[in-house]
This record gives C-alpha cells, sequence and structure tokens, in this order.
C-alpha cells in the first residue's frame, strides 16, 4: 500500500504555487528594471555619481618686455585626517619626528587648518609610504597665483579672490586670464574612492590666455616675489 | 511536456545539461561581479573548479543505486549532523556566522553540503512509516535536531528554506492538515522569537518596511539591490561595467548573485538561467511522477526540485527586494564548492532515484 496517497495532485498544487511566486518574482523584476527603471537609477546615482570641477589654468600677466609679472604655481599642503579630540599615536609621532626632523607635528592638530604649506618634492615623496600604511596625514594639492613684489608693479598688478580678478590688471583683463572650468563625474564606491573605469570628462576646460600689458617695469628696481 | 526516458530531450539528459549551463552563467556572473577586483580571476578559476567536483559527484552518484543509498542514509545523515555540532568549537566564524570549517585556503559549510543526506532521511521517515502522529513526530523530531546546530551558528535564511522544504514535503507525503496547521503555527511563533531575542533580524525587517528611514544602516542592502536591477536595464551592463555589482552589492559573488545576474545579462539575459531553472525543475517534476517509481524515489526527486525551487525563489525574493535581506546563494550560480557539491549530489540523488522501479529487488 502506498505512503503517499495524495503525492500526484499534491505535487501540482506545489508546481501551480512555484509558478505564481515565479511570476511575482518577474514582475517585480520587470517593475525594477523597466517600469521604474529611471527613478531608481536616479536615487543610486545620487548616492554614487559625484561630480567635480577641472580648474582652469588662469593665464599669466606679461610686461612689455615679457617679465612674468603675476603667474601660478602648483603647491603642497600636509593636512591631517584625525577627527577633533584625537591625536597621532606615540608610534606615529616618533616616526614623524625622525623622517621631519625640521617641521614641528603638533601631537593633537586641528584637521580645519593646514599642518605644513609648500612642501617640498622630497617631503612629498617621503610623506606618501607613510599615507599608504595609514598614517592620518592628507597631501592637497593647489594652485597659488604668484606676483612680482615690486613697488611699482603691486597695485598695477591688482589681486584675485576666488579665481576672479578683484583688482588692477588681473580685474582689468580678467575674461582674458580666467577661462572656463571643466567638468566631470565619477561614480564612488561604498567607501567614496573613485570607480577608476567610470571617470567621465562632461565638458573641457578652457584656459586663460596669458596677457602681456603695456606698460614696462623698470628694470633696475629692487623686484621678488610674493604669494596671494 | 519532457519525456521521462526517450529521445533526446529527456529527464535523464536535460538535468545535466541544464547543471552545466546555469554552472557556467554562475561562472559570468561571479567574474562580471569580480572584474573591478585585486584578482579578478581567483574566484573565477575556484568556482570553475567546483562546477568540475560538483558534476563528477553527480555523475558519480547518480550511478550509485537509490536503494543503497537509502540503505546506508542513516550513517551519512549522523556523519554531517556530527560535523554541525562540531561547528560550534572548530568551525570558522564568517560574517558573524560559525558555519564553516576551514581546510587550507578552502572552506566547508557542512549545513549545504549535508542538504542530500537530510532530504534522503526524512524521505526514508516519510515512506516507512504510515501517515499519522507517529510519522508527524519523527520527521519533525528529525528536522529539529537537523536544525538545531544550524540555529547556533546562527543561520536563519537557512532554516527558512529547510523549514519551507519540510512543511512542502509534508504535505506532498499526504499528511493531514490538521498536523500541517500545528506545523505552520509553531513555525509562526518559532519566527517571533527569533524576531525578539534577535534584534538584528528585527532591525533587518524594519529596514526592509522602510528602507528610506536608514538609507546608510539597515536599508543599504535593500536599496542596492533595487539600484543594481535598475542599472541592469534590459540588456545589462557591458563585461566589466557592472559598478553595483563591484563596488555596492554585499556579497555580489555570493549573496547577491541574483541581483548581480541581472544588473550584468539584463532582463533578456536573465530569461536564459531562468529557462535552464524551469527546465530542471520540469524534468525532475517528469520524473517524480513516473508511475512506476518505489514511494521514496518518487518523494527524494520531488524534494530535490522542491529544495531547488525554495531556495531560487527566496533568494530572488531578498535580491528583489521583495523579502527581508539574509545571506542564502542562487543555487547553481552563486560563488561557494559546498553549495554547488550539495545541489549537484543531490541532482544525481534523484537521477538515480529515477530509476529505482517498484519491481527491482533488494
Amino acid at each position: 500500500m502506498t505512503k503517499l496517497p495524495h503525492f500526484v495532485p499534491r505535487l501540482h498544487v506545489i508546481t501551480g504555487l512555484f509558478f505564481i511566486c515565479l511570476l511575482v518574482i518577474m514582475c517585480r523584476a520587470l517593475q525594477l528594471a523597466w517600469i521604474s527603471r529611471d527613478s531608481f537609477r536616479k536615487k543610486g546615482e545620487k548616492i554614487a555619481l559625484r561630480y567635480g570641477k577641472i580648474p582652469a589654468r588662469r593665464g599669466e600677466l606679461r610686461d612689455k618686455n615679457k617679465l612674468l609679472l603675476a603667474w601660478n604655481e602648483r603647491h603642497f599642503e600636509l593636512w591631517s585626517t584625525l577627527a577633533s579630540g584625537e591625536s597621532f599615536s606615540s608610534y606615529q609621532q616618533k616616526v614623524l619626528a625622525r623622517k621631519f626632523p625640521e617641521r614641528k607635528f603638533p601631537a593633537s592638530p586641528d584637521s580645519r587648518t593646514a599642518l605644513f604649506f609648500r612642501l617640498t618634492p622630497r617631503e612629498v615623496r617621503d610623506l606618501e609610504p607613510l599615507i599608504k600604511n595609514g598614517f592620518p596625514l592628507r597631501i592637497k594639492s593647489k594652485v597659488i597665483r604668484i606676483s612680482l613684489k615690486h613697488p611699482e608693479a603691486d597695485t598695477r598688478i591688482g589681486e584675485i579672490r576666488n579665481g576672479t580678478g578683484i583688482s588692477g590688471w588681473e580685474k582689468d583683463y580678467n575674461a582674458l586670464l580666467q577661462g572656463r572650468d571643466g567638468r566631470y563625474c565619477v561614480l564612488l564606491d561604498r567607501r567614496r574612492n573613485w570607480i577608476p573605469s567610470s571617470w567621465q570628462m562632461l565638458e573641457k576646460p578652457v584656459h586663460g590666455q596669458n596677457v602681456t600689458v603695456p606698460w614696462a617695469l623698470n628694470k633696475n628696481t629692487n623686484n621678488g616675489r610674493r604669494k596671494r | 511536456m519532457i519525456k521521462p526516458s526517450s529521445g533526446l530531450l529527456t529527464a535523464e539528459n536535460i538535468i545535466p545539461a541544464a547543471l552545466l549551463l546555469l554552472g557556467l552563467s554562475g561562472v559570468l556572473t561571479i567574474a562580471s561581479s569580480q572584474s573591478g577586483a585585486e584578482q579578478p580571476l581567483y574566484l573565477v578559476m575556484r568556482q570553475l573548479t567546483f562546477l568540475v567536483f560538483g558534476m563528477s559527484l553527480f555523475f558519480i552518484l547518480s550511478g550509485i543505486r537509490f536503494r543503497t543509498m537509502t540503505r546506508i542514509s542513516p550513517l551519512l545523515f549522523g556523519l554531517f549532523w556530527g560535523l554541525l555540532l562540531l561547528l560550534p568549537f572548530f568551525g570558522t566564524k564568517i560574517n558573524g556566522m560559525r558555519g564553516w570549517f576551514k581546510l587550507g585556503s578552502f572552506s566547508f559549510q557542512p549545513s549545504e553540503a549535508g542538504r542530500p543526506f537530510f532530504l534522503l532521511a526524512l524521505v526514508v521517515i516519510l515512506c516507512a512509516v504510515q501517515p499519522g502522529m507517529k510519522r508527524f513526530l519523527l520527521s519533525g523530531l528529525l528536522t529539529f535536531f537537523w536544525l538545531l546546530p544550524i540555529a547556533v551558528q546562527p543561520d536563519f535564511g537557512m532554516i527558512l528554506v529547510y523549514a519551507v522544504t519540510f512543511f512542502i514535503l509534508l504535505y506532498l507525503s499526504g499528511t493531514q492538515w490538521k498536523y500541517l496547521t500545528m506545523l505552520g503555527t509553531g513555525a509562526v511563533c518559532s519566527a517571533l522569537f527569533v524576531l525578539w531575542r534577535y534584534p538584528y533580524v528585527a532591525k533587518r525587517f524594519t529596514g526592509f518596511l522602510f528602507p528610506e528611514q536608514d538609507p546608510l544602516g539597515s536599508g543599504w542592502h535593500i536599496r542596492q539591490f533595487q539600484f543594481a536591477v535598475a542599472r541592469g536595464g534590459w540588456t545589462g551592463s557591458k563585461m566589466g561595467g557592472a559598478v553595483w555589482s563591484n563596488a555596492y552589492l554585499p556579497y555580489s559573488y555570493n549573496d547577491s548573485a541574483g541581483a548581480a545576474l541581472l544588473e550584468t545579462l539584463g532582463l533578456l539575459g536573465a530569461v536564459i538561467p531562468l529557462i535552464l531553472f524551469c527546465l530542471l525543475l520540469l524534468a525532475l517534476y517528469t520524473l517524480a511522477q513516473k508511475e512506476d517509481l518505489r514511494d521514496s524515489a518518487k518523494l527524494f526527486i520531488a524534494g530535490t526540485a522542491v529544495f531547488f525551487a525554495v531556495q531560487m525563489l527566496i533568494h530572488m525574493g531578498i535580491n528583489l527586494a521583495l523579502l527581508p535581506p539574509s545571506g542564502l546563494v542562487l543555487p547553481f550560480i552563486s560563488y561557494g564548492g559546498s553549495s554547488l557539491a550539495g545541489f549537484c549530489m543531490m541532482a544525481g540523488m534523484a537521477l538515480s532515484a529515477s530509476k529505482d522501479k517498484q519491481s527491482t529487488d533488494f
């Protein structure tokens, strides 16, 4: 005598239930991948997409004799990534003191201000392996506008703020000097690191033009350079 | 309709072909989800090895007489139950779950690999005892003792698959409704106890119901599943472009393989493994209805199909944000040697069971 009295009809019921569940799953897949796709894509990209600016290089200012009056220089600054209240471990302090004897590292640095400006190429090279090994430090690169320090030129050259000339020739020739910033977008992973293959240029930067002003500096006067 | 044993398109031919093609779809999904990894081919090569191993087990077990296997079923069940009992003492903890033995560079999960032997022992009891209280109690105790060490790990996703399969097998074996109602009530009470006892499980439920409330915490997984499937669309991402599988989906090669598959292949591409899966189930369904088979063979074949279908439905339900997140693999597709071996062994034993006719002598 069989011990499975209703096997076949019950098997049909289970098969029917399976196909109903499968239908629900297929409908849901259709909803996510087709019907509501745009809405979910936008929500996802809000988390993962990052838009950024590619700064346009500001043009150089020269006098009639082609002497540089204002130009750009890339500088490297050192920042700490420690949260407020945290400090370097004693091991980290020892390593930093040994590697950079001429710099004084504060034990509890303020993460809102740079620890050091104008790192030398050698310092950048020495810091990189430490950062890779988890030292709470970060090197930021920054393009700085430098202008000639000269009593006759100072006021004429003028100043810039947030990349825009606000006085002197920097203001007068701003339209030519400034250029137009580019834009990029990139996908970030869960740890907010860039996913390299996803980087896309949205708009190329248009660099500023070099400008020669109709004026010549008296070469006999002592000149230097200053940072802005 | 698939014919049990004539021509080329027979259930006996379809099962190994479907297993192999599903396994290869899994390898493709893993390759896509690992394209951004430091060693993109590491898991791919291992999964290919597991697939070869699993298919070998399938062919070996399909050649062994089913009656021989039923005779030694208590031994096989005991062996794997013993391994489950040893896990709390010698097991390795991965993702908060002590469910693996570490053997060199390989991990072995007894609850996955031991699945066919649990099914075999359960089928033997269900077919040896007349329907009634005694059979209900015996099969219930067997399942309870099997699930107890799995609850200690704890692996509630796996318990859910076993519990649903047990319920359906009881139903298929002709158990009266009063026993099924008792079992259902017990299951609901146990689920409520788990929700009360383990706050992280309750948190997964709230994250599932209201993912927007805690998008970076409990709602994180649910949202990533949705975004991955949406990104795949109809045609999927180009090879190496499955961003969500590479960066956001948790364990995209394993617990999130369904969403990774949909992101990689898209809806149209995912139809192929779905058809293969349906063909596999249809082949088992056809075999289970062969009139000349013994009851235990019929029930084992049906149980195999139920295990495959339940795990596939729950996994896809989770990966399409229809169910709360839980760590469950997608049969034959997800990375993992233990699960692949367990499923292949079950399929091989089912094929062997399909030759176990009533007239055959012991």
